[in-house]
């Protein structure tokens, strides 16, 4: 229940900034809920402050080479939205390390399919079609993997969507969504 | 007589009026590229100027020629001397007679009335809120109140539901809903910011379900997966049965504390699919409700309705079900922006004495010639082909009957929410994949929501449950037959646009062609945009949107571009 007298967003907002720079994902979720069923009306504001301050917490994370943690995070955030400027420049720093070090990231098998996708995006802002493409096919086999006796939950379509924005030639991708679509229609 | 009107508004819109008739309009957003772009007046004087322009161009006047200018906002109202309001439109009347302040719901109820044959009925309007009660004595066209006025209005009100008795000359108040919209009144004490409003209980539903306040679309397609039964008891809109409104606010902050702030695909999410379906059912039957003590009040054969709220087409669907009245008539553009031919025919009304009607339409915007046309695609690096007339209708249908999807750029473009055909994507509705290319590649859209038929109206109830004919895609009926998945939505209902020779010759060849070749009369239509983009409005916008997006073919004109 809300309490709107008690409550004191600048409290929250402190909260929120707390618990990102401790790295605290799930509670720093549980408090935007808290501000937004509050001030519903400032709901994008709140949720642009959250992405800012994770984005300056990936970054600082980033800097300090602590690779494993930025990327766990940067898959959390991955899925939460359609498109985001700001994370896709993150996205760049943070994978020019991993591709150009080679640097073996830790997935738990659920993760490989957001993975593909992110790098798919990379290759594709560096202007490597081929690699995004080939990142793409490989997102899409994982999906397939995990889809098997399951029902196709709404992630999985976000991940469709953003991979497929990472095939420069439009006729390819449409062919590629095709061909996935045949296999996946039937779960 | 030439007349201006001005939706300033969240919806800003400019439209352009002669001697009663509506000659052009165009939303802001249109202009600017910004979806709901807002037209604040006062700061905005380069995007109204070329609102103005876009206008002026069309009926091929200049702004000398203007002799009044009307305008209509649920904001403040404030009179704007003649010289700052002729600097912010770009240019100075010669012989100009008068600014009209109209009331906003005022300014519905003249669109609507506008698309009838002027028979007696009641005009029922309903949206977020509109104007703000303290505002009454400025506006310099007022509303004739009826001796029996159902009246609930609070001095800092704000009007979010009115009904007018039309007599075939005069429009009469008879029902009001304006309940205080300061925050701190105690019947707001628990809205947190949303008013006492179906509207608001709708941008409610909307921020909570999808992380924003202008999705009431989604939560209308998203209701179709929800059961109202599940929260049947919380009762959360009322009617008494004196006309009394309320939303319980209190209820809703107690029950429902996980937003989806994050505005993720909602598909299979039967929490927020439920609390649409609870929205969704409240209105109806407060909807039926309210125009049950209406007519019973009121007697009357013809209901006018508009207003944000009779964008639910579900709802609209069930009041034609109803029987309550014998007609219904909906318009096209009944958010804020249609405020602004409401405003100029408002304007006309009161200076003529009389009430012009047209048939119904939203074909309002510009014409764009072959050589415009042809100057913006050449300036892309795509490949082109002229197509004659008739070779385009069989060179289109054929690319959608193999299942390509189009970009179809016709023709004047569409003044309000829906895009009929001027401004659309095409697609074939009967193949298994046409849906998922569109949300996944094309549209990028949540799984969830549905995508439209067109259908030839002479052939509309073949394939639908239709009532009336919908041009203007208000109103909506089931399919009949499961040959149409891209095209039907849950529990097989479907927002149906009807389409006669005389809307628009072009899109009824093409769509006759497409029959001639698969054996059934329809497209599947929908808005030629790129996500969060308004609707296209000229050709350098259409190829823009051909180069960011995913299409393969777009007929422009009769030029079909491809990527080649």
């Amino acid at each position: 229940m809300l309490a709107k007298e008690k409550f004191n967003q600048k409290i929250f907002l402190d909260k929120l900034g707390l618990n990102i720079s401790n790295d605290n994902f799930e509670k720093s979720v549980k408090i935007l809920n808290v501000l937004c069923s509050h001030n519903p009306f400032k709901t994008q504001s709140f949720v642009q402050v959250f992405f800012n301050a994770w984005f300056g917490k990936i970054l600082n994370m980033i800097d300090n080479n602590n690779l494993n943690d930025a990327g766990a995070r940067m898959r959390s955030l991955y899925i939460l939205f359609k498109y985001n400027k700001a994370f896709n420049k993150l996205l760049i720093i943070y994978l020019d390390k991993i591709v150009k070090n080679k640097i073996n990231q830790n997935l738990q098998k659920e993760e490989n399919a957001v993975n593909f996708s992110m790098l798919s995006s990379y290759f594709y802002e560096v202007k490597n079609d081929y690699e995004a493409e080939r990142m793409v096919n490989s997102c899409f086999q994982e999906i397939k993997k995990n889809l098997i006796n399951s029902s196709i939950p709404s992630t999985t379509w976000l991940l469709v969507q953003k991979s497929l924005r990472n095939i420069r030639n439009k006729k390819k991708a449409e062919e590629l969504l095709t061909e996935f679509l045949q296999t996946i229609i039937k779960y | 007589m030439w007349i201006l009107g001005i939706s300033k508004s969240h919806n800003g819109a400019v439209a352009l009026i002669h001697n009663g008739k509506v000659i052009s309009a165009i939303q802001a957003e249109r202009i600017s590229r910004i979806k709901r772009q807002a037209i604040e007046l006062e700061n905005d004087k380069t995007l109204v100027s070329e609102c103005v322009i876009y206008c002026l161009n069309q009926a091929g006047i200049k702004h000398s020629d203007l002799q009044s200018i009307s305008i209509c906002t649920p904001w403040d109202v404030a009179h704007i001397e003649n010289e700052k309001l002729f600097n912010l439109i770009g240019g100075t009347p010669k012989n100009y007679k008068k600014t009209y302040y109209v009331p906003h719901h005022y300014a519905h109820a003249e669109y609507i009335l506008h698309y009838s044959n002027l028979s007696k009925g009641i005009i029922l309007v309903i949206d977020g809120s509109g104007s703000k009660e303290k505002d009454r004595k400025l506006f310099n066209i007022t509303e004739k109140v009826d001796t029996g006025c159902m009246s609930y209005v609070d001095r800092s009100g704000k009007e979010t539901i009115s009904a007018y008795s039309f007599d075939g000359k005069e429009v009469s108040l008879i029902y009001r809903f304006s309940l205080s919209a300061d925050k701190n009144n105690k019947v707001n004490i628990n809205g947190n910011g949303f008013l006492q409003s179906i509207g608001h209980y709708w941008r409610w539903a909307s921020n909570y379900c999808c992380g924003s306040h202008s999705e009431a679309g989604k939560v209308m397609g998203l209701a179709a997966f929800g059961s109202p039964e599940v929260h049947k008891d919380l009762k959360i809109l009322s009617l008494n049965d004196e006309g009394f409104l309320e939303v319980n606010y209190k209820k809703l902050n107690d029950n429902f504390n996980y937003p989806n702030f994050f505005g993720k695909d909602l598909t299979h999410n039967s929490h927020y699919s439920d609390i649409a379906a609870m929205v969704q059912k409240d209105t109806e039957d407060v909807l039926i409700k309210i125009l049950n003590i209406l007519i019973k009040k009121h007697p009357s054969e013809t209901l006018y309705y508009s207003g944000g709220v009779a964008l639910n087409m579900i709802a609209n669907e069930k009041i034609i079900r109803s029987n309550l009245f014998k007609n219904v008539i909906l318009n096209g553009s009944v958010e804020d922006n249609g405020t602004s031919i409401g405003a100029a025919l408002a304007a006309y009304n009161s200076q003529t004495d009389s009430r012009s009607v047209a048939p119904l339409t939203d074909y309002y915007g510009k014409v764009y010639s072959d050589n415009e046309i042809l100057k913006s695609i050449t300036k892309f690096p795509y490949k082109y082909e002229l197509l004659t007339e008739d070779n385009k209708y069989s060179v289109i249908s054929s690319l959608i009957f193999e299942n390509n999807v189009v970009g179809w750029f016709q023709g004047r473009s569409e003044f309000g929410p829906r895009a009929l055909g001027n401004r659309s994507i095409l697609a074939n509705p009967k193949s298994q994949y046409t849906k998922y290319i569109l949300d996944l590649h094309i549209k990028q859209r949540d799984r969830y929501r549905p995508y439209s038929p067109v259908v030839l109206e002479e052939y509309a109830k073949e394939y639908f449950d239709i009532e009336v004919n919908s041009p203007v895609m208000m109103t909506g009926g089931k399919v009949l037959n499961n040959n149409f998945p891209a095209i039907t939505h849950r529990g097989n209902s479907s927002r149906v646009q009807t389409l006669s020779e005389k809307d628009n010759k072009v899109f009824y060849n093409l769509i006759k062609s497409f029959y001639k070749l698969s054996g059934f009369p329809i497209i599947l239509n929908t808005s030629f945009n790129l996500p969060g983009e308004p609707i296209v409005e000229n050709p350098t916008d259409a190829l823009n949107s051909f180069r960011n997006g995913a299409l393969q073919y777009l007929c422009i004109g009769n030029y079909l571009v491809t990527r080649g």
